[in-house]
């Protein structure tokens, strides 16, 4: 399987300026790699890499016999030389940005690299998997490339279910992305790895935090936290939906601004089933799908499929296979064809003109799932939940 | 055989360099480039100030402390330290030459004539940047005006007998290129000669950086960087340069160096313009012999343009950038939102200005948007620049950076240096002038003598 990895680990180079262009030239680590670097590097692809740095267009210079390109990226220094107000007003670092270039390498030409470095290749080569923090490898996965940040819900033993942990992490995610300096996303896609979109809440962690009102109370708080950030984010939300979206899982689908499901999904709100109340979801389906339908799907915890939420609105594209495929072709064509400016102010005027009632009830949310989650049908529910036995209401009644 | 070594990068490179070179091994040229683009207008603003000055004062310095080494080596140097003032620091060389050793022959030879900002009006330039402005629209400010010359004066100082040569605006590649001109006698029609001689000027002309300075090799892997060797061109027939460093120093010379200096700052590789010869980059070869041994040879040239390159500086306004630290928690976008804070406060005020720019060191100033976000860091720098005609606005915004402290979001540090002031832009505006229009003039002046024309 082919392998990316930074230019770095195959070129080193070097950059200055020209006037308001920079100079970067990029020399092939073996000469052997120099037709490689040709097949990637095209003046359109490092005009594209290096667009926010530089206006461009890009000029670039094969020179075989020093397995060289020279690349003249125009209008990157503000006017150049001593006028432009960069702090390196020189462009010295370009060609260090440019080797950040990610390049895919089949395993053949992989381990052509590991042996040049002597098995060490250095740990920037490898920055993708880095720059999002230690996560990766965790239960949530980041992929941000050509402004599009795939958000991966990566626990797929436990078809995604939330943890407390997992829904901090989605939520730093989608603030990073939304407001952080130096982040380029435009939309995030949310996706789950493995067969569930997500079951939901995981119970089972649910009640390793303790049993407290204020325990339940920080778990919804959490999960309210990450439904808040999706409505509010200037960023579009796509969820790409494949297998089921339960509960807390189908929350996130109803706060998404996007949903491409396969038409293979299930969708609903199984909390009563469980002795549960559907808090924080039923303030969202309330208000995305028309009331009456979702009255009886949260009342009767009745599962419903892909079809059926397309026809109620909630899922935009019915898609036959390949949910998160499509989810990025939207987002790809998003990217190129909506203004990021216009997107977000556009999402704050249907915040305030008409989330903001939604915003209110999934706060007053939060308490009566905490407040429910501490009484005895729910203490009821989770047992039956945990010895694994079904579970039969026929003969309870209110408290 | 000759040896021509590289002594200073630019105004300000490594001030042990030349008595390292001179003292680490047998060497016969040492070359000193100081001329960036915009020095000549520094230096234009010094010699208004005090008509004496306007050169590398410190290259007069480094001079007189090698001098009798230069001598006893039979060491020539060859300098673009001249300035807007080559004649000045010639005989101030020549002044301090006869006070160190009185009675030593010595002679310093200037290549002038580039300096062309008195006689401007009789003079037709074309602008060789398209977005530039008109020159008649900035000619009242015009700060520096001086045309590139190649090697062929600096060859007729070499064979006047100078010791020394300083030079006023000559490429920086015909510093090293003229004495190898001058040794074998290159006809300036053997443009395969003139472009391996230009080769090695470019490849000489930043100093250390084609001797493992600033090189990104298998990252930092050169070893002794304490005390880096300068390049050296070890030339025994014109149409093949060995680029090396004494074996004493440190640094490194590999393919590798030599390549990244080759393709630095080229553009076009194939249409490298020269007064002397249009050199072809792409043509070169690169072999590395031995540890500290590459050979630069088959390069191919072709006959100069008809034009010489005039590099013009003019006053442009004021540029003011000011610095902040903001540290953990949430640095980054501390140091944004207070960046942010200042625009607005610059807006109520009414300031205006050509550019505004705020930058988060440490959270991908400079590689901006090809990173994802960044991971928090311990802290970053927040950076506010900005330029415009108005000098009063610039000193107001000036006055906003620093009272963040207390006005703005928490964790600020790093003032210290005080409220940043504006200062002055010197901008560049590149022409072309025909080779008809103006001369060279190389003059010799020796000690114990009145100075010789020629």
């Amino acid at each position: 399987m082919a392998r990316k990895i930074a230019l770095l680990a195959l070129a080193h180079g070097r950059s200055g300026d020209k006037g308001d262009a920079v100079n970067i030239g990029i020399i092939a680590r073996m000469p052997e790699w120099y037709n490689f670097l040709v097949s990637q590097l095209d003046s359109y692809k490092v005009a594209h890499f290096l667009r926010h740095m530089a206006d461009g267009p890009v000029m670039r210079y094969e020179m075989p016999k020093l397995q060289a390109l020279n690349f003249v990226v125009e209008g990157a220094l503000g006017g150049g030389g001593s006028v432009g107000l960069k702090i390196d007003a020189q462009g010295k670092t370009y060609a260090h940005a440019l080797l950040r270039f990610p390049v895919e390498v089949s395993p053949e030409l992989f381990a052509e690299i590991e042996q040049h470095w002597n098995g060490e290749i250095p740990r920037e080569c490898f920055y993708f998997a880095d720059v999002r923090g230690e996560r990766n490898q965790e239960d949530l996965v980041e992929d941000s490339e050509a402004r599009i940040l795939t958000i991966s819900l990566n626990r797929p033993k436990r078809r995604n279910a939330l943890t407390p942990r997992l829904l901090e992490m989605l939520r730093d995610s989608i603030h990073n992305a939304s407001s952080m300096p130096g982040s380029r996303d435009k939309v995030i896609i949310l996706q789950g790895e493995g067969e569930a979109f997500c079951a939901g809440m995981d119970l089972k962690e649910l009640r390793q935090n303790g049993t407290s009102y204020a325990a339940y109370h920080g778990v919804a708080s959490a999960l309210h936290d990450v439904l808040r950030q999706m409505i509010t984010s200037p960023l579009p939300v796509i969820s790409a939906v494949r297998g089921s979206a339960m509960g807390g899982g189908a929350a996130l689908a109803l706060a998404s601004d996007i949903v491409v499901a396969e038409r293979t999904a299930k969708f609903g709100f199984p909390e009563t089933k469980i002795g549960f109340v559907p808090g924080l979801v039923s303030a969202l389906a309330m208000r995305r799908m028309p009331s009456s339908a979702a009255r009886e799907l949260l009342l009767s915890g009745r599962p419903f499929d892909a079809e059926r939420a397309y026809d109620l609105g909630i899922v935009h594209h019915l898609v036959d296979y390949d949910a998160p495929g499509h989810a990025r072709e939207i987002a790809a064509k998003m990217v190129m064809e909506n203004s990021a400016d216009a997107i977000a102010r556009s999402k704050s005027l249907l915040m305030t003109t008409a989330d903001s009632q939604l915003l209110n009830e999934l706060h007053l949310a939060v308490t009566m799932f905490a407040g429910a989650a501490t009484l005895p049908p729910f203490e009821r529910g989770m047992r039956a939940f945990e010895e694994k036995k079904p579970l039969d209401w026929s003969h309870d009644s209110r408290e | 055989m000759i040896r021509i070594a590289s002594a200073q990068g630019f105004w300000g490179d490594w001030p042990q360099a030349p008595a390292l070179q001179v003292r680490g091994g047998q060497i016969d040229f040492l070359v000193f480039d100081y001329l960036a683009e915009v020095t000549m207008s520094i230096l234009e603003k010094q010699r208004r100030r005090d008509p004496s000055k306007g050169y590398a004062t410190d290259f007069v310095d480094v001079i007189s402390g090698l001098l009798p080494e230069l001598i006893e080596k039979k060491v020539r140097v060859i300098s673009s330290a001249g300035g807007v003032n080559p004649v000045g620091c010639a005989k101030a060389i020549i002044e301090r030459a006869e006070k160190l050793m009185p009675g030593q022959k010595l002679t310093v030879g200037v290549v002038h004539g580039d300096n062309i900002i008195d006689k401007m009006d009789g003079l037709e330039l074309t602008a060789l940047d398209q977005n530039a402005p008109p020159l008649a629209d900035v000619r009242s400010r015009l700060l520096s005006a001086n045309v590139y010359f190649g090697a062929a004066p600096i060859v007729q100082a070499i064979k006047g007998g100078a010791d020394i040569i300083v030079c006023g605006r000559v490429t920086d590649t015909a510093l090293t290129m003229a004495p190898i001109i001058e040794h074998f006698n290159v006809s300036f029609t053997n443009y395969n000669a003139l472009a391996t001689g230009t080769v090695a000027g470019h490849v000489l002309e930043c100093g250390a950086q084609a001797s493992g300075g600033n090189f990104l090799g298998k990252t930092l892997s050169v070893d002794d960087l304490v005390e880096i060797g300068f390049p050296i061109a070890e030339v025994h027939s014109p149409n093949e340069v060995i680029i090396t460093k004494h074996e004493s120093l440190g640094g490194l010379v590999s393919a590798q160096t030599v390549k990244e200096q080759l393709l630095y700052e080229i553009g076009d590789p194939r249409e490298y313009l020269t007064p002397d010869v249009t050199v072809d980059f792409s043509s070169i070869n690169v072999t590395e012999i031995e540890r500290d041994r590459v050979r630069i040879h088959g390069v191919q040239g072709g006959p100069p343009p008809e034009t010489l390159k005039v590099s013009c500086s003019y006053e442009d306004g004021f540029l003011l950038a000011g610095t902040l630290v903001y540290t953990w928690p949430e640095a980054a976008m501390k140091a944004r939102r207070a960046g942010e804070l200042v625009r607005s406060r610059a807006r109520a005020l009414g300031l205006e200005f050509d550019d505004f720019r705020i930058e988060t060191i440490g959270a991908f100033a400079c590689h901006e948007g090809v990173a994802g976000a960044p991971k928090e860091t311990g802290e970053v720098t927040l950076r506010i620049a900005a330029r415009g005609r108005n000098k009063a606005h610039l000193e107001a915004l000036g006055k906003e950076i620093i009272p963040l402290v207390l006005t703005g979001p928490p964790g600020a540090t790093g003032y210290a240096g005080g409220r940043p002031k504006p200062h002055d832009i010197l901008a560049y505006w590149p022409g072309l002038i025909s080779r008809k229009a103006v001369q060279p003039v190389v003059e010799f002046f020796s000690t114990g003598a009145a100075a010789k024309g020629a």
